[in-house]
């Protein structure tokens, strides 16, 4: 399967018919739920009004974990079977899932002060996002920094990969250690103990979050294929001579 | 209408995270639209320049 997306030119037909559908999905499933979060849902007997904060805050936090998730899985592909697009659709990713754990700590600040009374705490589930966060910033300095841009790609495929080791430590965090942050209260044996009439826009929210992710993962990627495709011709134009149309990847050995 | 959009005391908080989750998504959006163009029409001029250099 993955060698039958290998084919750029396949990928590019399947991002042209997918990424309308993604971008309608993503935008319409954050508006209602920004919306309902905002006007519908009624207002908790324990949080008040504050509760609103929950269909910003939580969203933002499982795509920052989910992207995270795709990244290492992208990298592993791309790590092992020298995968092209699948290191395009690790390094579209990288930016996107920063941006969203930034968000989901930044609405975790602002839910935290009038809740436990303090924006921050070094509470093992705020720590270990923020963790991330860094994990995802030392990936992008990693393709940043590293010039050649096939030993860029080999090193921060190993970053993304031992990195994964936080995403059980942030799901499970809240269970491990004694925590501020409340437990698992949607995905969790026994099933939800949110009230359905507070649930259903976080779920609408949270699938519009992914949607708008897949949809700018495949914008970037497709800007990626072009950049390495115009620097092929590039190239091409400079020297004079056909180039390999994929760049050769070197063992770290040679690091 | 000034009902609905008055949050209490929590107001504050409420307002700018979801102002801010607007602004990131919105900055996202518009930042990787910008490049797609970018990328789009720099491809598009090398490969204009390909053609009149090396007729193949």
């Amino acid at each position: 399967m993955f060698s039958y997306f290998a084919n750029p030119e396949r990928f590019q037909n399947l991002a042209k018919w997918l990424a309308p559908p993604l971008m309608v999905l993503g935008l319409l499933g954050i508006a209602i739920g920004f919306g309902a979060g905002l006007f519908v849902v009624p207002v908790d007997y324990q949080q008040g009004e504050a509760v609103r904060m929950m269909y910003v805050h939580v969203p933002a936090a499982w795509l920052s974990s989910f992207a995270y998730a795709f990244m290492a899985v992208a990298s592993l592909i791309s790590f092992v079977w020298r995968h092209n697009l699948a290191d395009a659709a690790a390094k579209a990713a990288a930016p996107l899932g920063a941006a969203f754990t930034f968000l989901a700590l930044l609405t975790g600040a602002l839910w935290g002060k009038p809740m436990w009374g303090a924006y921050w705490v070094w509470d093992a589930r705020l720590t270990s996002m923020l963790v991330m966060f860094f994990l995802y910033l030392g990936y992008m300095a990693v393709r940043t920094i590293v010039p050649d841009e096939a030993r860029a790609a080999r090193l921060a495929a190993i970053t993304a990969m031992v990195g994964a080791i936080n995403l059980p430590i942030i799901k499970f965090s809240v269970d491990w250690w004694s925590s501020l942050h409340q437990s698992a209260s949607v995905f969790r044996a026994g099933g939800s103990t949110i009230d359905s009439s507070m649930l259903w826009p976080l779920l609408v929210g949270a699938l519009g979050y992914t949607a708008l992710f897949g949809w700018l993962v495949l914008v970037q990627m497709q800007t990626e294929l072009d950049q390495r495709h115009a620097a092929r011709l590039r190239r091409r134009l400079a020297g004079g001579r056909v180039s390999r149309p994929q760049a050769p990847q070197r063992s770290l050995s040679d690091a | 209408m000034l009902d609905m959009l008055d949050m209490g005391k929590y107001g504050v908080f409420i307002w700018s995270s979801y102002g801010a989750s607007v602004l990131v998504i919105g900055g996202l959006m518009i930042r990787i639209l910008k490049q797609r163009k970018k990328a789009k029409e720099a491809l598009r001029d090398l490969e204009q320049q390909m053609q009149s250099t090396s007729p193949l």
